[in-house]
């Protein structure tokens, strides 16, 4: 597979740009050291790649489509994936059984296209059998699914690629790096005189082309959940992608898009999810949290 | 000595070439990044694997035979030699 | 509404420090290993029943101790050095002769004995720098005839890309030798005649430099030198050597070693050992399988050198179970002082002599397999091996025993 990367220079950092994980993927790097920024480009985009490989959910030669074509058997994981799994199982639990990586076979009936094909409640009760994390049988690092079921690491592997690779790069390289996979970012420090790298956010009702506001980031991580684009409409209701798990159902009154600032890009992205989740009570959720956050 | 020496080789070469693909890859130096150290972490690659099994085994062939010494400095001395 | 972000920090920074391997590390800071070894020679020779335990935790972020105990249960009986005594003239005293016990009328060329041995290690590795571990132990160990006391250090030093590792390391020892009724024998002494002196004593100095390499993303290889100087009393004070003289009748040419008189062995005051010792670990295949192969070349002042194979193969079975053949192959030359009997012609008596089978010339091998899996959260272990050994000149010339070894190791 060919992997193509774009590295651009500015007054004093340079833009390291390649595609992964099906979104466009940016390094920033505080340097005037072009070997440097070219290193870390390297590993950022080795790193996201091999995430993506190993975790996604559309490729037949990795760890999860091993355990969602396992027919019932036990599976046994690697302790990257078994840390994976225990973090969901924790998410699972804290946001009282609403994000669960099982929900993923949802999709077979809700098609977030724009259009109105909202699926028959019968359609969503012969599914919802098929979803549920307490009926997965964890007992790291042995996994065992119910016939028929599936998981999906998508809600967590990006936000997990972002600070993998942050990490990474720190090991290496003492510049700052601002690492931003598809508008999940983090950094682990501020740019040169500590100024703070300045992050847009998004207007999801214009999306792409007004920035709600500048996000001033010294150290530590943002995400934003919500898709401006992803819905459906039917009867003047807007039904949005965010699909309670419980019910197979769209959550109703859930904001259009929530962004938080976290230590981490994976704690900003579930706080985030979990704000989603809420529905209407999304504002409350993140005020009891106290983080910065924006919700639309 | 010799005839045994000869043994030896021979064991050596037996060993490598049931596991022909696993010698010619195993010699082949390359650097290995720090994220791609999964398979180095796993229990069964460290030097040691079975520390009681190697802990047990240096006792009885310290006290079978004359020859000792080669993995560390340490343990405990015993009147079996 | 109820505030989840302290436990979501807790939970991400789990995963994010290097997934569960290194959060176990945080959670499980007590690491508790547990063995039980039956060690079994053919003919009712040596039979050692082993219980071992080994607690090793961090008590700080930097700072791992290890605790190390070991219980020996040894009896049997075991070659004296002397030849088989059917056409012995000597009589020979059970008290001085057997092996640190009581010999009850067995053959004199093979004495019963029955021991306790108690051992005890302490370590502590202490992190200096990210890529630099500075390991302290100290061990002591007590039987009825022998009590031995170290110490040790040892420094791992990491390259930058932690791709190598360099280690040096240095240990003292200190035994004390002597016999159940006290002292040791008069080296080349007759046994009759029983004179004995004070305890032995024995200081050792072992050091060894190596270094680990990352060869590739499935392999791993190492290096060492070791060296190891030894002054003091290194004779065994119940081996004995016999003084013969060949009888027989030359018409049936049938001949036999008849003994005319015993005494006890005798062995130089000091001894430098030099080992040479390289492994290797190699994953390879679908399934992941792991070689490990190592080989060792020993050489020391007393003429001994050996060459000693070590190689395992582990199968991973599924769900965390594996089946690990292991074979290992040893040979070794004689010490310069081996001999399988003094003969009886009327010169005086070398200065050093023993017959102990273990300084003979010899070949041997073990062979057999080790079968892991996931226990009540922790790993059994258990192993089963045939061990083979040949020797070229001494009165028995040959040892086979059965080595059975259970183990289960968890984390708290």
């Amino acid at each position: 597979m060919p992997q193509t990367s774009d590295l651009i220079t500015r007054d004093d950092y340079f833009i390291g740009r390649f595609t992964a994980m099906a979104c466009p993927c940016e390094i920033l790097i505080s340097t005037n050291d072009k070997k440097t920024a070219i290193h870390a480009l390297e590993i950022a985009q080795a790193e996201a790649t091999r995430i993506e490989q190993k975790f996604s959910r559309y490729r037949k030669d990795n760890i999860i489509f091993k355990i969602n074509n396992s027919n019932g058997t036990t599976i046994e994981v690697d302790e990257e994936t078994a840390g994976m799994l225990d973090f969901a199982n924790q998410c699972y639990e804290l946001s009282d059984k609403k994000f669960d990586i099982t929900s993923g076979v949802l999709r077979e009936i809700w098609k977030f296209d724009g259009s109105n094909n909202i699926p028959s409640k019968q359609q969503v009760m012969d599914i919802l059998p098929r979803i549920g994390w307490n009926k997965i049988t964890w007992e790291n690092p042995f996994i065992t699914l119910q016939r028929g079921m599936e998981i999906d690491l998508g809600g967590i592997g990006k936000e997990y690629a972002v600070d993998q690779t942050t990490q990474i790069i720190h090991k290496t390289i003492t510049d700052s790096v601002l690492v931003n996979f598809g508008g999940d970012i983090a950094t682990l420090s501020p740019r040169k005189n500590n100024t703070p790298w300045l992050i847009g956010v998004d207007d999801p009702e214009n999306t792409g082309r007004n920035a709600l506001g500048q996000i001033p980031l010294l150290r530590g991580g943002l995400a934003t959940s919500g898709d401006a684009r992803r819905y459906l409409l039917k009867d003047g209701i807007r039904y949005s992608h965010i699909l309670d798990p419980t019910t197979g159902w769209p959550v109703p009154d859930a904001p259009r898009s929530v962004t938080v600032v976290a230590n981490t890009c994976l704690e900003a992205g579930m706080l985030s999810t979990f704000a989603m989740l809420e529905g209407n009570k999304a504002k409350e959720f993140l005020q009891a949290q106290d983080v910065q956050f924006w919700c639309a | 000595m010799k005839p045994l020496l000869i043994t030896i080789s021979l064991l050596i070469i037996l060993s490598g070439c049931s596991l022909k693909d696993a010698t010619i890859a195993a010699f082949k130096s390359e650097p290995v990044q720090p994220w791609e150290r999964d398979i180095l972490a796993r229990d069964d690659m460290q030097l040691e694997p079975d520390p009681m099994r190697a802990f047990v085994d240096d006792h009885i062939y310290f006290s079978k035979e004359a020859a000792t010494g080669g993995k560390g400095v340490g343990g405990g001395g015993c009147g079996c030699n | 509404m109820k505030s989840i972000k302290d436990k979501l920090s807790i939970a991400t920074c789990t995963l994010l420090t290097g997934g569960a391997h290194q959060a176990q590390a945080i959670d499980n800071a007590w690491d508790l290993d547990t063995s039980y070894l039956y060690y079994g020679e053919a003919d009712d020779r040596v039979t050692v029943n082993k219980a071992i335990a080994n607690l090793s935790g961090d008590i700080t972020d930097n700072d791992r101790v290890t605790i190390n105990l070991v219980l020996d249960t040894m009896s049997g009986a075991t070659p004296t050095g002397a030849v088989e005594s059917e056409t012995s003239s000597v009589t020979f005293s059970s008290a001085s002769g057997a092996g640190g016990s009581t010999a009850t009328g067995g053959a004199p060329d093979i004495a019963d004995f029955s021991d306790t041995r108690l051992g005890f290690s302490l370590s502590w590795e202490q992190t200096i720098s990210r890529l630099r571990k500075l390991t302290y132990g100290g061990n002591l160990s007590v039987e009825k005839d022998y009590h031995s006391y170290g110490a040790n250090a040892t420094l791992n030093q990491d390259t930058e890309d932690r791709g190598t590792t360099y280690t040096a390391g240095l240990a003292v020892t200190y035994d004390e030798i002597f016999t159940k009724t006290g002292g040791t024998p008069d080296p080349l002494g007759r046994v009759e005649d029983g004179v004995t002196f004070g305890d032995g004593e024995r200081y050792t100095y072992n050091a060894i430099v190596g270094v680990s390499k990352v060869l590739n993303k499935k392999t791993v290889a190492q290096l060492n030198y070791n060296i190891t100087y030894s002054d003091g009393y290194h004779t065994d004070p119940y081996k004995v050597i016999s003084e013969v003289r060949l009888v027989g009748d030359s018409e049936t040419n049938a001949f036999a070693f008849a003994e005319t008189d015993r005494y006890y062995e005798s062995r130089p005051g000091s001894r430098l050992r030099h080992a040479l010792f390289t492994s290797m670990a190699h994953q390879y295949g679908e399934k992941g399988e792991v070689v490990h192969l190592s080989y060792r070349y020993y050489f020391d002042d007393w003429d001994i050198s050996a060459h000693t194979i070590d190689l395992t193969h582990r199968t991973p079975l599924g769900l965390g179970r594996y089946i690990e053949p292991h074979f290992r192959f040893h040979m070794q030359s004689s010490a310069e002082f081996f001999m399988h009997s003094i003969l009886d012609d009327g010169s005086p008596l070398p200065e050093f002599a023993s017959a102990d089978y273990r300084l003979d010339q010899s070949t041997g091998y073990t062979i057999g397999a080790e079968y892991g899996q996931p226990w009540k959260g922790g790993n059994l272990r258990i192993r089963l091996e045939q061990m083979e050994q040949n020797f070229e000149d001494a009165e028995y010339d040959e040892n086979s025993a059965l080595i059975f070894q259970v183990s289960y190791q968890k984390l708290f």
